[in-house]
C-alpha cells in the first residue's frame, strides 16, 4: 500500500479513516463466432479512501463519511489536498454517530490458477460445446480475473484476501425456422470447464426450441411457472426487504419472528440463508452464513455496521449470495394442470418497494391441459405481494455463482399481456 | 467558461508519447488513450447523507492498443512511469500476442490498419457554475431543501431522495499522426419521492441533466409537486387491462422507445454479429413517414457529448431514420472495418479497464408540428403514458420490452384522472414506430441515467424527443 497514503492522512489531520486498495490483474478474449475480435489484458490498481468526520450538530453526535478515490502515482500534496477536501465534505454528512469495532488482523490468501492457462481451459470448453447442428454460438466473452484485495481502517482492522473469478457471457444463435438468439452470462469461482459446457449445451437447446416459437399467449391471467435463472430475482426481493438501510427508511417493518409471506400461507414457505464470496466485508467483518428466514419467518436483519448500530442489531457484512430451501413439489407434478412456464425473458425485474414484477417473454412453453407449444411475445405482470401466500416451489434445484435453490416457482392467476 | 485540462494528463503527455513511440518501433499501429476523470455523488434519503466519488467514472487510467498481423490487442494499466513501461512490453509480448495459442481452434480476424490520417486539437464543453465553485456545502443544502419540501407535501409521502452527479474527465488521443484532448463537464440531479399506504411504497421519479456546470440544479425544485403527485397518484393506481391502446408517450417515454427499441438495433457492431434485424432494413420503412431520429455526440449539447470517440474518431451527428426510412447505423472503428463502412464516432469505454463497444451518444426523434392539447384531444380512449423507469433491447427480433410508471386514463380526449401503475410496454418496434400518427412541436431530452450493453458496460447516454401518438401493446 502506497506509504503517501498515511502521510497525506497524517497531515490532512485526520485519524478515522478506511483504505481499500484492490489489485486487478485480467485476461480477456471477445469472439465473433469463433473468430478471435479481440484480446485484452489488464493490471490496475485502485484504492478508495473512506475519511470520517466526527462532529456535534444541534447538540447531537454525527459521523460524517466521504469516500475518495486515489491511483498510483498520485504524490503526497496531491493526496493531502483531497483527503482535507474529504474531510470537509464529511462534515456536511449529517449521519447520526456510529460505532466502528475494533478488529484484529486477518487474512485468507489462496493461490490462484493463471491467467493464460485459465483462458483457454473455458474457451476450449466453449467451442466444445458447440456441437449443435441448427443452433450454434454466436459471440462470446471470456473475463479471467484475479484481484487481491487488502481492507484497513485506523481502529485496528487489517484483512486481505484474494479471489479468483473465470466469467463471461455468450449469445446463442438458431436460424430455422426463424433466426432468433438466446443471451446468458455465466460466473465461477474457478475455470469450471463442465459448468460452462453445460451451461452452452442447455442454452443451445433453449435457442432450438425459441426458433419454434412464433406465437405470443393470448392476454389473459395464467398459472404462471418461471424457471431457470430468474429464481434469485425472485428470493432477492426478500433480501432487500430485510436488510438494514430498508427498515432504517422504514420502507418496511419486518421484525424478526414476523410472517415474511403473510400470514395466509397455502402455498410453500420460503427458507433463506445468506452466504459470502468473499471472507471479508467491505468493513472488514469476516463472513459467516446467516439464517435469514425460516418456514417463512424472518430470524434476523442483515446490515453494515452504521445501520446495525442505529437499529440495535448485530453488524453482519453483505452478502452476495444466497441458499434457499427447495420447495415441496417436483417440477413434474408443477406441470400436470395448464400452465405457462416462461424459462427466458428478454429482462426480468422485481420492484423491491411495491412488489411488482414482470418482463418480456423470449420463450415459455404453454401447456393448455392437452397439448403444448412453445410461445414467443407479450408480458408478464405480477405483485409478489398479491402472491406470496400462494407460491408453489419445487424440489429440483440449481446452482449458479451467487443462487442455490429452487429451479421453479409457480404462482397462480398472473396477468400476462399477449396477442 | 471552458472546462480546464487536467494537469495530471499535461504532466504524463510526454511519457505517454514515449510509450506509444516504443509500441510503434514494433507494432504497425498503436494507440494511447488517457484518461483523468473526477465524478461525485452527492445525495440524501432518511438512510442518510452521502458524498462520494463515484467507483466507476472516477479514474486515472491509460489503454494502449496495438496492431499485429490483422489482429487487435489492448492493454489496460493506470501506473505509468519508465519501469511500468518495460513490464508492459513485456506482458504483451509475452503473454497477450501468443494467447491465441492457448484458445483453441479459434479462427484469426484480418483486420487492416485503421485511419490514421491527422488530427490535432484540444477542445472543452463550458460551464458556468463549477461544482468547486459551489462547494459540496451547498449542494447539500440545496439537495436537503428540496427534500424537506416535498416531506411536507402530504403526510403519505415518507421520503424523497435526492441527489446529485457529476463528472469532470480529460482525455487524450496519441496514434502516429494523432494527438488529440478534449475536456468535459456534464451534472444531473434528481428527486425520488416515496409515497406510502398500507404497507405499499410507490415513487415518483424527475431528472435534470446539463452539459455544463451545477447551474443545471437551478430547476430541480420545480418538480417536486409533479415528483410528489406522480408517488401519490400511483398508490391508487389499478392495474391496466392489458391489451393494444392510443398512446400519447411523454418524451422521457418517447426517449426510451428511441434508445431502447430502435437505437440499440442499430448498433453496428450487432450487424457484424448478425445479431440485428435492422442491417436487412437500410433504405426501408421501418417507422412512420414523420419519423426523423439522430444518434451522435453532436446531435445535441447533452451528456453524452464529447469531441472524439474512445477510438479517436471526431465525433459526428448521424440521421439514422430520415422521414420513416433506415438510412444507417452507428459504428466504432473495428466494426466499421469488418461492415466496409465508415466509424461515426460511437466507439466508447465504460472505462479505460474495458473495451470499445458501439454505443450510443445522444440519441432522438425530431420535433414535429401538432400541439399536444390536440393529441390529447384526438384519443377517443387510451392512455398517456408518463415516467420511463427501464427497457431492454432487443435488435434480433425488434420485441419491445420497456417499463413505464403509469399510464393516465383518456377517454373522450380528455385526461380522466385515473392512473394504472406498473406498465409494461411490449410488441414488435416497427409496428409501434409505423403506428405513429401525431408529434408535438415540444422537445425534451435528458441523460439522468447509464446504458449498459446487455448487463453491463454502463456509459453515460442522454434521449429525447417530442410527445409521439401510437398504438402501442401494454400489460
Amino acid at each position: 500500500m502506497d506509504a503517501n497514503i498515511f502521510k497525506a492522512l497524517s497531515n490532512a489531520g485526520i485519524e478515522e479513516y478506511r483504505i481499500t486498495e484492490t489489485k486487478t490483474e485480467s485476461l480477456e478474449a471477445f469472439f465473433v463466432k469463433h473468430r478471435l475480435d479481440l484480446k485484452r489484458m489488464k493490471e490496475s490498481t485502485a484504492t478508495e479512501v473512506t475519511v470520517y468526520n466526527v462532529f456535534e450538530d444541534e447538540g447531537v453526535k454525527m459521523r460524517g463519511s466521504a469516500e475518495v478515490y486515489v491511483f498510483p502515482g498520485m504524490t503526497e500534496e496531491e493526496l493531502t489536498a483531497k483527503f482535507k477536501d474529504a474531510y470537509i465534505a464529511a462534515g456536511f454528512v449529517k449521519n447520526k454517530y456510529y460505532d466502528i469495532a475494533a478488529r484484529e488482523k486477518d487474512s485468507e490468501i489462496k493461490e490462484l490458477p493463471s491467467l493464460e492457462e485459465s483462458l483457454g481451459i473455458m474457451s476450449r470448453a466453449l467451442f466444445e460445446a458447440d456441437k449443435d447442428e441448427a443452433a450454434f454460438i454466436n459471440s462470446a466473452e471470456i473475463f479471467i480475473e484475479k484481484k487481491l484485495v487488502r481492507i484497513l481502517n485506523s481502529f485496528g482492522s487489517d484483512v486481505s484476501y484474494n479471489r479468483f473469478v473465470a466469467k463471461g457471457e455468450f449469445v446463442c444463435q438458431c436460424k430455422e425456422p426463424q433466426d432468433v438468439e438466446t443471451y446468458m452470462d455465466f460466473a465461477y469461482q474457478t475455470a469450471d470447464a463442465n459448468a460452462l459446457q453445460k451451461l452452452v449445451s442447455d442454452t443451445l437447446l433453449t435457442t432450438r426450441a425459441r426458433a419454434m416459437a412464433t406465437e405470443a399467449p393470448k392476454a389473459g391471467n395464467y398459472r404462471v411457472i418461471i424457471s431457470g435463472r430468474y429464481l434469485a430475482e425472485i428470493f432477492n426481493f426478500y433480501i432487500a426487504r430485510t436488510s438494514g438501510p430498508f427498515l432504517y427508511a422504514k420502507y418496511t417493518d419486518y421484525k424478526p419472528g414476523d410472517s415474511i409471506q403473510g400470514e395466509d400461507i397455502k402455498g410453500d414457505s420460503i427458507n433463506v440463508t445468506l452466504k459470502a464470496l468473499s471472507p471479508f466485508s467491505s468493513e472488514g467483518i469476516r463472513m459467516k452464513d446467516m439464517k435469514l428466514i425460516e418456514d417463512g419467518k424472518l430470524l434476523g436483519i442483515h446490515s453494515s455496521e452504521k445501520y446495525a448500530y442505529y437499529l440495535g442489531t448485530e453488524p453482519t457484512g453483505s452478502f452476495d449470495s444466497m441458499e434457499v430451501g427447495k420447495g415441496s413439489i417436483s417440477f413434474e407434478d408443477m406441470k400436470k394442470a395448464p400452465y405457462l412456464n416462461v424459462v427466458n425473458f428478454s429482462d426480468f425485474q422485481v420492484e423491491e418497494l411495491n412488489g411488482s414484477f414482470g418482463g418480456e417473454i423470449r420463450l415459455a412453453f404453454l401447456f393448455d391441459g392437452e397439448k403444448t407449444i412453445p410461445v414467443t411475445g407479450g408480458s408478464v405482470n405480477g405483485n409478489l405481494f398479491d402472491l406470496q401466500g400462494n407460491m408453489h416451489i419445487s424440489s429440483e434445484t440449481q446452482k449458479q455463482l451467487h443462487y442455490e435453490g429452487p429451479y421453479a416457482i409457480c404462482f397462480d392467476n398472473v396477468n400476462v399481456a399477449g396477442k | 467558461m471552458k472546462v480546464e485540462k487536467s494537469r495530471f494528463i499535461t504532466e504524463k503527455k510526454p511519457l505517454l508519447k514515449k510509450l506509444l513511440g516504443r509500441l510503434l518501433e514494433k507494432y504497425e499501429y498503436a494507440s494511447v488513450l488517457a484518461t483523468d476523470s473526477v465524478s461525485k455523488d452527492l445525495g440524501i434519503s432518511t438512510r442518510g447523507t452521502k458524498i462520494a466519488e463515484d467507483s466507476v467514472l472516477t479514474e486515472r487510467g491509460f489503454v494502449v492498443k496495438i496492431y499485429d498481423k490483422g489482429e487487435f490487442a489492448e492493454y489496460s494499466f493506470n501506473d505509468i512511469s519508465d519501469e511500468a513501461i518495460d513490464k508492459m512490453l513485456e506482458d504483451i509480448e509475452k503473454t497477450l500476442i501468443p494467447v491465441n495459442g492457448m484458445l483453441g481452434p479459434v479462427e484469426p480476424s484480418d483486420f487492416r490498419i485503421p485511419d490514421d490520417s491527422p488530427l490535432s486539437f484540444e477542445k472543452a464543453t463550458e460551464y458556468r457554475i463549477s461544482p468547486v465553485e459551489m462547494g459540496d456545502e451547498a449542494v447539500i443544502k440545496l439537495l436537503s431543501d428540496i427534500r424537506e419540501k416535498a416531506l411536507k407535501v402530504s403526510d403519505k409521502i415518507i421520503d424523497c431522495i435526492t441527489n446529485c452527479s457529476y463528472q469532470v474527465y480529460t482525455k487524450l488521443f496519441l496514434s502516429r499522426n494523432r494527438d488529440m484532448t478534449q475536456s468535459v463537464m456534464w451534472v444531473c440531479g434528481m428527486l425520488m419521492p416515496m409515497a406510502s399506504e398500507n404497507g405499499r411504497v410507490e415513487t415518483g421519479y424527475k431528472p435534470v441533466s446539463l452539459l455544463g456546470g451545477m447551474e443545471c440544479l437551478d430547476n430541480l425544485a420545480a418538480k417536486i409537486d409533479e415528483g410528489c403527485a406522480d408517488a401519490l397518484a400511483k398508490l391508487d393506481a389499478g392495474q391496466i387491462e392489458p391489451g393494444e391502446y392510443e398512446c400519447i408517450c411523454e418524451p422521457d417515454v418517447t426517449g426510451m422507445i428511441v434508445h431502447e427499441a430502435f437505437g440499440h438495433g442499430v448498433e453496428m457492431d450487432m450487424f457484424v454479429k448478425d445479431r440485428a434485424l435492422a442491417r436487412q432494413y437500410v433504405g426501408k420503412q421501418v417507422a412512420s413517414e414523420l419519423i426523423t431520429m439522430h444518434d451522435g455526440a453532436l446531435t445535441i449539447p447533452q451528456v453524452a457529448s464529447y469531441f472524439f470517440d474512445d477510438d479517436g474518431v471526431p465525433a459526428h451527428d448521424t440521421v439514422i431514420i430520415e422521414k420513416g426510412i433506415l438510412k444507417q447505423g452507428i459504428c466504432d472503428t473495428q466494426s466499421a472495418m469488418m461492415l466496409g463502412t465508415e466509424p461515426t464516432g460511437n466507439g466508447r469505454r465504460e472505462s479505460s479497464e474495458r473495451k470499445a463497444y458501439t454505443r450510443m451518444t445522444n440519441t432522438i426523434f425530431e420535433a414535429g408540428t401538432s400541439k399536444v392539447e390536440d393529441m390529447i384531444a384526438s384519443i377517443k380512449y387510451g392512455m398517456l403514458l408518463c415516467g420511463a423507469e427501464s427497457g431492454m433491447e432487443d435488435p434480433k427480433n425488434w420485441g419491445i420490452q420497456l417499463m413505464v410508471g403509469m399510464a393516465k386514463e383518456i377517454k373522450d380526449g380528455k385526461l380522466t384522472g385515473k392512473v394504472f401503475s406498473p406498465i409494461v410496454m411490449t410488441g414488435y418496434v416497427p409496428d409501434l414506430l409505423k403506428s405513429i400518427s401525431m408529434i408535438s412541436d415540444t422537445f425534451e431530452a435528458g441523460g439522468s441515467g447509464f446504458c449498459g450493453k446487455g448487463y453491463k458496460e454502463w456509459v453515460k447516454v442522454s434521449d429525447g424527443g417530442p410527445y409521439i401518438k401510437a398504438r402501442i401493446r401494454l400489460g
